[in-house]
Parts: structure tokens; sequence; C-alpha cells
């Protein structure tokens, strides 16, 4: 039967509906299964797994492309099937993949959670590859309107990708999950009633099947998806274990699920830093987790002055607490920033100064509103008000839009655990350029305060120090030694960097601020190493010696110590990301006496997963060829194999070879444009996740929109794609050299202001980015129809593995070189199509 | 429905719930008989031996080439396999740590020799464990000490614990549900305390339930990967000093000086 007449006879309507409602709820599983991953693990993983099972596209243009004669003759079957398989899939292998028994903690121990782990993707990769068949399908069985389908696809992903988000903000992502597939069964009804008439084989079995489906998923999935189950070593469902304790509200954002706890029976004592030397009590708190991590606390008001500053007084036993001995009591005023609300600080603030102001930017309103409407009451929120204002933005976005000037910036980076799973998460609050921004905005005796949990071998602390010196070096600070210090506790490190130099005055003050509460001396100007190293006692004083190497010779010793504590910057913002290649080996023969401890997870397995990506296309990819070649040899041999076919065979192995580098090089730029653009934005846009919904969104509305505009091109692809591909060439290269300066002159608006800006930036590039794709399955389309689902597939591998090797690249090379790269992929692509 | 079709129905059940019921015995003695063909005391003894060869590689970081001989002697007799959930049990004289459920693990023999040997145990202390967890821990130091006072949060897990004691023998050993940041004022002050379950604080009533001349020794980390241990000492005068021992021989500086 011959697709060809299939489509202009006897042929169903376009599912245009359908292929929107498809390609929008795959993006919708596709965000759902971060949130899920990132509360049932840790963000790491969560972006892992996501990036893998995305081969799902591969496996199904692959599956197509060689069996597509006989799935033409079945297409509205094979369709509606595969959007009910997508339907109870996405919501059934997220349930199965849920109990396999599987802890990435566990993973460097013990090989089997390696095979959990690849059951795992392979659950999830299946509803990918179901939804992607049914897209794949219809270009195929439709395709001389591929263009438009193409276009449909990217404005369905869009779209639902944008309101999934959207509502992650009421909704939780279990019911979400759920909501998913029934939605998507009710596409199926939808096409049921279109395709009814068009079936080869009795479609009442359809609609029973359809149906039965249903009624399933109503009674029975709704108890087991909704359930999330986080591994028992997250620490929420650690603190849920303490007798009494329970989990009192839970609130929902896209930005993370805020739990709040309460363990009436057993106190929580969330103090860190706390000196060993301290007899204070500690007062009744709640604790705060964010998918299932920290926690951070709210202290109890306590009505009474005298209790509360009995029940407070632990907060001068705390390494944070340094700065306060430093700055200038003289005037009892204080001036503060603080990022990230930490109502403990606040309070510790309170407690040194009597007329304390401070603004606290913490982007995750749903915690901002814990203080100051959930549990006002119980935080005393009403005699915080007046001197608190909680800002829900970003600390960089603020300042930019702020004037103020500070006597204190304070900031705390995450623990040594969180941080080991959090390498490929940017952040940009720990940059080079975001610590000159903080150091500009103080007074002339102001300090940028900073709290790090300890890790040892020292790591975290060492590169807040290497990156506070490289701001005052790049500030051309005179004698930066003087204007920085450092003290540690026995889990706790804080970090002060002055606008002024430190005076010996202030210096002294510190030594008894210490010596009263065991905590020990770092580094000062003038420290000497008979100051260091008396009270928690290391074998060699390691952290006075790597503040002194760092001081004398930066380079030298970022390159030679076995972690990686280069300063992060704003290019690349990885400042959790502590691995480095050359240590591996010794950290890993160390594995069972504690040389685990020492090996950060997220990016090995990034390595881990961009070498299965490869292998899996490498395997996938040539798989339509082996199938292809029979035929050919077929021909081959009925003709004799004279001059003529070897000829043949010539050329046909030279196009060949050009297709699969065209669509894969324009899969692989048009990737590492978006994720180079969403990582970019992450700043502009306060946050990581509003940059990913807003920037994919825009990218795809805007290349859907590119797509179907390039219909018209149809009959002329060649000429379209080189001039596409020209365009987007030259508005990256404008956007490499101009955007930053664009992005300046907004970045203190208002967030709808800047989300707007952010999608006209983005809306020319995605345009005609849109454009390569569909115009090259139009030029595939009038020479070798049979190859547009292995184009699709080709495309499919190459956004998994471009994914993830824009991440390694923007962690060793930054965002400026992921861009210059695509630049190049785009100009190759057009090369390759020119030539044949 | 007919009451016929009904019977057949509970009938076809029955019939699966029987199979199943002797397909998990089946599986049950497999199991065990696999387990059983296991040589224990032989494992043990490659695991002590591991250890011993841990200690000299990390001589210079835990500042001596052997741990007491007394603690290995011990290891090698407590069946660390009775300490672990019955599906981890082939794996439990690796030198690693094994999860026992409610977010905790037993931690690997490397870490509780460690451990066990900088609080120098004597045959005539009292020693306090905070954070029971298996219980393995406490089994150990009970050959060594005259009596291990042993408290647990998570009820049952303490339950379990306290079962193995009993089983096992280990009749020097106390153990209680309560909050451990208390201690166990009752019979403070003791000659050693453990604190396996320290998480960000150090309970200071701890430091004040120490002996003049006692030892806490708190290992600092990730539930799978021990960072650093803390050895907080207090001298004759009721000084404290700390230190802090990697148990790795890893030098992380390589720089200028």
């Amino acid at each position: 039967l011959n697709s060809n007449s299939l489509e202009e006879n006897d042929s169903p309507a376009v599912p245009w509906f359908a292929i929107f409602g498809v390609s929008g709820a795959a993006l919708a599983f596709e965000i759902l299964l971060l949130r899920l991953f990132a509360m049932i693990q840790w963000h790491d993983f969560a972006y892992l797994v996501i990036s893998l099972a995305l081969l799902g596209h591969g496996i199904s243009g692959v599956i197509i492309v060689v069996w597509q004669r006989h799935f033409m003759k079945y297409y509205c079957e094979l369709f509606i099937l595969n959007c009910m398989l997508f339907a109870v899939t996405s919501s059934a292998c997220f349930w199965l993949a849920q109990t396999i028994e599987f802890n990435t903690l566990e993973i460097i121990w013990q090989r089997s959670h390696w095979w959990a782990l690849a059951k795992i993707y392979a659950l999830l990769t299946v509803p990918f590859f179901f939804a992607a068949n049914a897209i794949a399908l219809t270009m195929v069985r439709f395709k001389h309107r591929v263009a438009a389908l193409y276009a449909c696809d990217l404005l369905g992903a869009g779209i639902g990708g944008l309101s999934t988000v959207v509502l992650l903000y009421s909704f939780s992502p279990g019911s979400l999950l759920f909501s998913l597939s029934i939605s998507v069964l009710m596409v199926c009804v939808y096409v049921e009633l279109q395709f009814s008439a068009h079936y080869v084989i009795v479609h009442r079995w359809l609609i029973l099947g359809l149906l039965c489906s249903l009624v399933i998923s109503l009674v029975y999935v709704p108890k087991h998806v909704s359930d999330i189950k986080p591994v028992s070593f997250k620490a929420l469902s650690k603190a849920i274990l303490l007798p009494g304790a329970k989990v009192e509200n839970q609130y929902y954002s896209p930005l993370g699920v805020v739990s709040v706890v309460e363990s009436p029976v057993v106190p929580l004592r969330i103090v860190p830093g706390l000196s060993l030397a301290s007899t204070a009590s500690i007062p009744p708190q709640k604790a705060i987790f964010i998918d299932g991590d920290g926690p951070t606390a709210i202290n109890k008001f306590i009505r009474s002055e005298q209790n509360r500053n009995t029940a407070n007084r632990y907060l001068h036993d705390l390494t944070s607490s340094v700065p306060y001995y430093l700055l200038n009591k003289e005037n009892r005023k204080l001036n503060s920033l603080q990022v990230g609300l930490d109502h403990p600080a606040l309070l510790q603030s309170q407690l040194f100064f009597e007329d304390s102001t401070i603004d606290v930017v913490e982007v995750n309103a749903r915690i901002g509103e814990l203080l100051t409407k959930d549990y006002a009451e119980y935080a005393g929120w009403a005699s915080l008000n007046n001197r608190i204002r909680i800002h829900s933005e970003d600390a960089r976005g603020f300042l930019s839009s702020s004037s103020e000037q500070y006597d204190m910036i304070a900031l705390r980076t995450a623990g040594s655990f969180q941080a080991s799973l959090s390498a490929l998460k940017p952040d940009f609050r720990y940059t080079v350029e975001a610590f000159s921004q903080y150091f500009h905005r103080l007074k002339p005796q102001g300090v940028i305060a900073v709290a790090t949990p300890i890790a040892l071998p020292p790591r975290t602390s060492l590169k807040v120090l290497a990156t506070a010196l490289q701001m005052l070096q790049e500030q051309a600070v005179a004698d930066a030694s003087r204007h920085i210090l450092m003290i540690r506790g026995w889990k706790t490190a804080a970090l002060i960097v002055s606008k002024s130099p430190i005076t010996d005055q202030q210096i002294n003050k510190v030594k008894i601020f210490c010596k009263a509460r065991w905590f020990d001396l770092v580094y000062f100007s003038g420290v000497e190493r008979n100051n260091v190293n008396h009270f928690n006692r290391l074998s060699s004083p390691d952290f006075y010696l790597a503040a002194i190497s760092l001081i004398e010779d930066m380079p030298h010793f970022i390159n030679q110590y076995k972690f990686m504590i280069a300063p992060a910057t704003d290019d690349q913002p990885y400042f959790y990301r502590f691995f480095k290649w050359s240590s591996l080996n010794e950290f890993l023969a160390f594995r069972e006496f504690g040389g685990a401890a020492l090996i950060d997870q997220g990016y090995p397995m990034l390595v881990i997963a961009l070498a299965l990506a490869l292998a899996f296309t490498l395997i996938l990819i040539p798989l339509p060829l082996f199938s292809q070649k029979e035929k050919v040899g077929e021909v081959g041999r009925s003709a004799g194999k004279n001059q003529t076919v070897v000829a043949q065979e010539y050329t046909e192995k030279k196009i060949t070879r050009s297709i699969l580098f065209y669509f894969f090089l324009v899969g692989l730029g048009f990737m590492f444009v978006e994720i180079a653009v969403i990582q970019r934005m992450a700043l502009f846009l306060d946050h990581a996740v509003i940059s990913a919904a807003v920037i994919i969104s825009s990218f795809l509305i805007f290349a859907g929109l590119g797509s179907y505009h390039c219909r018209r091109y149809g009959a002329r692809p060649a000429v379209a794609i080189r001039l596409s591909i020209t365009i987007v060439v030259i508005l990256l290269s404008i956007y490499l050299f101009f955007a930053g300066s664009v992005l300046a002159l907004f970045i203190d608006r208002n967030l709808v202001f800047r989300v707007l800006v952010a999608a006209l930036m983005v809306a020319p590039i995605a345009f005609v980015m849109g454009m390569p794709f569909p115009l090259g399955l139009s030029a595939l389309v009038m020479q070798r129809g049979y190859w547009v689902a292995w184009a699709w597939g080709i495309n499919g591998c190459a956004s998994v593995v471009s994914t993830i090797a824009a991440t390694l690249l923007a962690i060793h090379w930054g965002f400026t070189v992921v861009l210059i790269l695509a630049i190049l992929i785009y100009s190759a692509a057009a090369i390759m199509f020119s030539r044949h | 429905m007919k009451r016929g079709e009904s019977s057949v129905g509970q009938g076809e059940q029955l019939i699966r719930l029987l199979l199943w019921t002797l397909l998990t015995l089946y599986l049950q003695v497999i199991y065990s008989a696999s387990l059983h063909a296991l040589d224990w005391p032989q494992l043990r003894k490659d695991m002590v031996n591991e250890i011993r060869q841990n200690a000299i590689a990390t001589a210079s970081h835990i500042g001596k080439s052997q741990f007491d001989p007394r603690i290995l002697d011990v290891m090698a007799s407590v069946p660390r396999h009775q300490f672990v959930p019955v599906l981890r049990k082939p794996f439990a004289y690796y030198n690693r740590p094994l999860p026992i459920g409610y977010g905790q693990t037993i931690s690997q023999p490397y870490i509780v020799a460690l451990m066990t040997d900088l609080i120098e145990p004597k045959s005539s202390d009292v020693v306090l464990e905070v954070g029971t967890g298996s219980g393995y821990q406490a089994a150990v130091l009970s050959r060594l000490v005259k009596a291990v006072y042993t408290i647990e949060i998570i009820s049952p897990l303490s339950q379990q614990a306290n079962e193995r004691f009993a089983q096992l023998g280990y009749s020097n050993v106390h153990a209680k549900v309560a909050d451990g940041f208390h201690g166990w004022e009752e019979i403070a002050p003791f000659d050693s305390i453990i604190v396996t379950a320290a998480g960000g604080l150090i309970p200071p009533p701890l430091i004040r339930q120490l002996k003049p001349g006692g030892r806490m020794a708190i290992p600092v980390g990730g539930p799978f990967t021990v960072q650093h241990l803390m050895l907080v000492e207090k001298d004759k005068e009721g000084e404290i000093v700390i230190r802090q021992i990697l148990p790795v021989r890893f030098v992380p500086l390589t720089g200028v000086h």
C-alpha cells in the first residue's frame, strides 16, 4: 500500500488537536517528573533521569522508519493506541519507578543500584516513546504537512509546559500527573470520534480499551500516583520519624514543595554553627523543608522581653555571629541585607542592634509568606514587620533595582551533604560578579558575611574565600588580605569581607569571641600559625595553610588542589561543583575508608549519562540503515550490480550521511542555544526554574510559529534552509555580544516586565531556529519520504545528547563557549545541507 | 452473580493465595539455605583482616598503624549479620555501610573499629551511646567495657536492637527509647560517649556527662559517607580538646608551602 496514495485518498483528517495535546502533555510530563524526582531523590538525579528518558523519542523514530509501511496501514488505530498508552504509562511507569528500591547515596557502594537505575531509566523512557510515536506516525502519514505538524508539536509543547509551571503553584505534582493521564485519555476520546470511520480493525475494541483505561485510571490510580514516597534518607523523611512529629502544612510551587514540620515531643534544634561551649537553651522551633531537604527554622516568638532575650541567648554562640562583633555598635543602628530567609538570623541582628532594619530577599514567595501570613503569630511577625522588608526576588535583581547601602550583607551556602548533590545546579549568588555587586553596596565600614558548613578536607569555605579574593583583586582593592577574616567552628565556618581594612581592634574582638566559644581563627591579616588550630584541631592546620596559599598564589594553588575551588562566575555559575577528574582515582582507592565522602556524585553521573546517551545514539541511529541496505542490496543483485548501481549506492551513502549529520546538527544546535539561554536568563529572571519555564516555552512557541511560517517555502526548501541558518548565525552572534548589555538595562524592572523582555529577546532567534528542521523534512519528503521518521529519531537523540553535553560544556568552559559552539554547529549544518 | 460463580471465584482466589504462599516459602527456604551456606566466621575473619589493612593504609591520619587488637578480636566474634536486615545479610561483612531502615545505616566496619579505638575502651568503663541504630556498635562495645547504655529515638529500631541484645546475650547493654540530647542523667558521668546520630548539633549535656579524662567520638557526614570523626577529650581538669580526624589517607594540600 503506497503511503502517498493513502494520504491523498481515503484520508482521515489531520489530528491537529491531538498532536497539540500530546506534545503539550509530553513536556508537562517531563516537568512533572523533574519536580517529582527532586522531591523523591535529589535535584541532580532528577535532571539526569529526565535527560536520558527522552531517548524514547530516538527509539520511536528508529522503530517507525523500519516498519513504517506496516504501520501506515493501521495509522488510525496505532495513533490512538499510542496516545492511550502514553496516557496510561505516564502515571503507571512513574508509580512502578517508585516501587524500585533505589538510593542515589548507595550507588557508590552497591552495583545492584546501577541495575535499579537502569530499570528506572527504561521505565521512564516508555511514556516518551509512545508520545513520540504518536507524533512521528502522524508526520509520516501526513508528510506533506510536516512543517505545520512540527509547528503544532512545538506550540503544544510550549503551551503545555507553561501551563504546567503555572499549575504547579496550586497543585501537587502527583495530582497533576494523574490529571495529565486523564487529560490525554480525553484527547483519545476526541480522536476516536474523529478517526472512527477510518479504522482498518474493528474500532469498538478501541473504544472499549479506551473506556477500560479510563475506568481503571479513575478507580485505581489516584491513591498510588498521588502518593509520593521520598527516599528514607531525605531530611524530611527522617524528621517525621521523631515521636509525634508531623508535616503540619505543605505548600506547592514550581520552585519546590515547602513543608512545615512540627515536633511536639522532641524539640527541634536547628542551630547550624552552635558552639560546643554553649550552654544556652534553644527556643521552640518549627522546621521548614524544601523538596524534603533542609531544614531551616522558624523560632517561636516569646512575648516577655526578658524571657525572649534568654531564649535567644544561643544566637550569641554561633559562628555566624562574628560580623556583629566587627560592626560599629556606637550608633546602635544596623541596615542589613539577608540573602535567603533565615528567621533565626533576623532575630540575631535584632539581638545585637536595638535599631535594625533588614531587607530579606527570598526568591520563593511561599517561604516569605510563612513568616508574614501562615506562621505570623507563631513567629511574632507583628513585632518584626516594622523593621523587616521581605522581597520575593533574587538578590542580584533586587540590588540592581535598589540604591540602598548596607552595613552588612549576609548569605549562607548549602550544607556539605546537600552541596554534594547540587553540582549541576547553577547558583548566581556565589559568583565573583555577585560578590562585586555586594561589595559595591556596602557602607564604608560594611561587611559581607558568608556562613558555610564545613566539609573536610576543606572545599566550600575555600571556594568562598577564593571568590572573595578574586573579587577584591578585580576591584583593585589594595592589600586584599586586610579585608578578609575567617573563623571556623566544628561544623561551620564564617568568612568576613570588609569594605574597609579590618583593624587590630576588630581582630582582637574576634579573638575574644572565638576563644570564649571554642571557635578557631583561620585567617586575618597578620595571622601566624600559632594563632590557629587550637580548639577543633586537625592533624595539620589545613584551613589556615590553604587560606595563606590562596592569598599568596591563587592560580597555582587552585590548579594543584584536589578539589575544584576556582571561583564560580556568571558564565560558569556552578558553585557546588568540587569534582576534579585528576583526583578521582585517589578518591576511589580510598573509597572504603572515607574516600567515598570526597566524590560529588552529580558531575561524574552527568558524564556517565552523556556516555550512555552517546552509546544509545550510536546504536539507534544507524539501525534503519541496515534495513535500507538490504533493499539496495536486492536492487544491486537483480541488476547484476553494474556501474550505474554502484554509482547509485555511492551517492545514496553520501546522501544518507548528509541526512544523518544535518538533522543531528540541527537538533544539537537547537538545544545548545536553548540550554545556554536558559542558564544566562536564570539571573535575569531570578530563578533557574522561572527561566526554564519562560525560555523553554518562548523557544517552543516562537519556533512553532517559525515552523508554521516556513510552510510557504516548502517548494524551495534548500534556499530557505540556507537563509534561515544564516539568519540564526547572525542573530546568535548579535545575542552573544549584546544580550548582556540589553539585560543589564532592564534588570531593575519588575518580574513581569523582565519575562516580557526575555520572551521578546528569544522570539526572533527561536522563530528562525524553528525553520531548519521542518524545512529539512520538507526537502526529505520530496526525495526520500521514508526517512522522515528517521530524521525525527535523529533529532530526538541529538536533543538528549546536546542537553547533557551543553551542561557539561558550560561547567567547564561557560555559556559563552556553548553559544559559540551552537553558531559553529548551525554553520556546519548549512554546509552539510549545501554539499548534497 | 450466581452463587456457583461466586464460589468458583473464591476457590480460584484461594488457590492463587496458596500458590503465592508456597512460592514465597520456597524462595525463603532457598534464600535461607544460601545464607546457611555462607561461612560467617570466615567472612568475619576476612573483614577484620581488611580493617587491619585499612588501619595500616591510614596510619598517618589516625595517628597509629594498628587498632587495639582487643577491638579487632571482638569484631571477629560479634555476628554482624545478625544486625542487618535479612536481605542485606550476604553483604554484612563487606567493608561498607548498609541501610537498616528508617533512614539509618549500620556503620561500615572500618569506621566502627576506628570509633571504638578512638574512645580507648577499658574493661571497667561505662559507656554511653547516642543512636542505637542496629545495635552493632553497642554489641562491639559490650565485649570491651563493663556496661553500655544506649539511647535511640526511633522506637522500632530500639525495640529490634533490644531483641538482638537479649537473643545474642549482650546482657551488659542497657537500651532505652529517648531523646539522646539529654544523655542518660541517672547513670552519668560516663567514661566514654559515642554519638552516632549527631545531626547538626553536639548536645552540650553530653559534654557535661563525660568524666574528666573521658572521650567522646562523633562521626560527621552523610548517611553513607563519614566525612570526618570528632574526638572530644575532657582532661583531668575538665578542659575540653576537640580533634577532627579524617578517616582517609588523603593529603588535600599540594600548594605553595
